[in-house]
This record gives C-alpha cells, sequence and structure tokens, in this order.
C-alpha cells in the first residue's frame, strides 16, 4: 500500500496538464449525476486515496487511479436511491427526442415525470457534443467510433482516416468539448 | 445499463480517453486559471482529510506513523503532538494512545473500521 505521504507527495506534484485532465475527466463523468457536480467528484476521489479508503496500487498512474476512482463513484451515485427515479428511465435511440428538453439542466430532468418520450440528460449533453461537430465529418466518424467503444488503433482504421488527420480530429473534439464544459453547454 | 444507453456509456469512456491521452501542455494552455483552481482544491484536501489510523491491532509504528503525517501537514499542530514530537518523549505507547485517540475525536485522524473477523 502507498503511505498516504506519498499520495499527498503526488497529489502536489500534479502538472498544470495532469489537474486540467481530472477537470475534464470529472466533468464528463458527472454527467447526468444529481448530486455531483465535478468538483464533488474529483474532491471524492481524492479524498478517499488520502484516507486510504480507496488503496492507490503502485503500479498505476495517480491521474489513471484518480480516474478510475470517479468511474467508480459516479457508477455508485448512479445507482444510489437518489437516482431511482433517473435510472428508471428507458433507454431511448437517437429519435424522439423532445426539443424542450434539450435545454432543462441535469438536475430539472431527474425531478421530473419521466415519459417514454425522454432521453436521460446525460445522453442529451453528449448528443449536443456530437450536434457540435455536426459539419466535421472526421470528427464525427471519430466521435461514432469513440461511440463504439473502439481503440485508437481500430478507431483510426473505421474513420478511414490517415494518423495526422485522426490525431488533428482528436485535438479538434478536446477543443470543443473543454469549451463545451467550460461554457456550461453541457449541464 | 441505467440512466445511460451502452453506446452513451462508450462515447463517455471514449472522450475521457481523448482526454487521458492528451498531451499535458495543450490541456494547460491558456487554462492556467482553471488549473490553479484545481490546484487549490487538491491542496485543500491533503491539508483536511484526515489520515487514517487502523484501531484494531495497530502497531505502535503505524499510530506514530499517522501522527507523523499529521504534523508533516498541520505545523500548527506541533506543539500538541510535543509529546511525541519535541523534547518531551512520550514515556509509553499508553501515551501515544490517548494522544491518537484524542485527535480521533477532535477529526484530526480517522479510525479505520474495525475489520470483521
Amino acid at each position: 500500500m502507498v503511505p498516504r505521504s506519498a499520495v499527498e507527495g503526488a497529489l502536489l506534484a500534479l502538472s498544470d496538464g495532469d489537474l486540467m485532465r481530472l477537470k475534464r475527466i470529472a466533468q464528463l463523468r458527472s454527467f447526468g449525476l444529481e448530486d455531483y457536480g465535478w468538483d464533488d467528484l474529483l474532491q471524492e476521489a481524492i479524498s478517499r486515496a488520502l484516507a486510504g479508503t480507496r488503496v492507490w496500487p503502485q503500479d498505476v498512474p495517480l491521474v489513471a487511479f484518480l480516474a478510475q476512482t470517479m468511474r467508480s463513484i459516479s457508477h455508485e451515485a448512479r445507482n444510489s436511491p437518489g437516482q431511482e427515479r433517473v435510472d428508471r428511465m428507458p433507454a431511448q435511440g437517437n429519435d424522439g427526442i423532445e426539443n424542450g428538453i434539450a435545454s432543462a439542466t441535469l438536475a430539472d430532468v431527474a425531478i421530473d415525470e419521466i415519459t417514454p418520450e425522454r432521453q436521460t440528460a446525460a445522453g442529451q449533453a453528449l448528443k449536443r457534443i456530437e450536434a457540435a461537430f455536426a459539419g466535421d465529418s472526421e470528427a464525427l466518424a471519430v466521435l461514432h467510433a469513440l461511440g463504439e467503444g473502439l481503440t485508437p488503433e481500430e478507431a483510426l482504421v473505421k474513420a478511414k482516416l490517415s494518423r495526422v488527420s485522426y490525431e488533428s480530429a482528436q485535438r479538434r473534439i478536446r477543443r470543443k468539448v473543454a469549451k463545451m464544459l467550460d461554457q456550461g453547454d453541457l449541464s | 445499463m441505467s440512466q445511460m444507453t451502452m453506446k452513451e456509456a462508450k462515447l463517455v469512456d471514449g472522450l475521457e480517453l481523448l482526454f487521458v491521452s492528451a498531451p499535458g501542455a495543450e490541456l494547460a494552455k491558456a487554462r492556467e486559471d482553471q488549473a490553479s483552481e484545481v490546484r487549490q482544491l487538491v491542496r485543500g484536501l491533503v491539508d483536511t482529510v484526515p489520515a487514517v489510523v487502523p484501531v484494531v491491532g495497530a502497531s505502535l509504528k503505524d499510530r506514530v506513523r499517522a501522527l507523523q503525517q499529521l504534523a508533516a501537514r498541520r505545523p500548527d499542530l506541533k506543539p500538541r503532538l510535543a509529546t511525541v514530537f519535541g523534547t518531551k518523549k512520550p514515556d509509553s505507547a499508553r501515551q501515544i494512545d490517548e494522544l491518537v485517540n484524542d485527535l480521533i475525536r477532535s477529526g484530526l485522524l480517522k479510525a479505520a473500521k474495525k475489520k470483521k473477523t
């Protein structure tokens, strides 16, 4: 087990890039959560690591460990009683989404009456991301490949892009998604 | 799958991967204020989240280590910890126990849950 002093040292030594990486991951993982903002999620993950209730394996990079912890917390939160009404919402395809819900906040959706026509707020946020790339076929191809759970190598083949074009599309996606997250377009 | 469809969950995984694998310089670029906000959050937690001290079967060494870690991040508590780190040396394990228990009651250390046997 990594001693607390080592966890503290590693946390305090995180670069600006790694801190932003953690923030972006926390923002993505808090999609559709009623009780957690990105900062709550990150705070909970770090608290567990510091308190030793979640053990950091020495051979795993700290950022990857915290990302995995946030993923678990997000999963726990989705399945907690407080999320029950949202959980009962049926998974929908991409069709039949009411326009009005697009501007609702995640919390609004959680407490609204659940109807079969409505998709989850988390799904809406992801649809907004896809919509933002409507005019960028390369980025869309990468997003679709990600949605199929392909590895980067598989995604590159599937998207039929050169490595340079693929990496460029990845950068565009990161830039635009980061901007949308910062502007609150996805919450 | 609850709340998110499988495709949506995979897309979130994929987007996370995009940010995990991004060059740090790209992420930090022009985001100094935001990085500083996250750094502040991290610093605050390091300073305030109590260390866990095993309650059952804890060795004296483990308890002293918890006190050392507390002293390292809270210099203001050093006078209170003088019995361990100052000129006054602890004369018994009981004294360490009393101090640890006192700090647990104060919320500065956190007791680990008793292990089920």
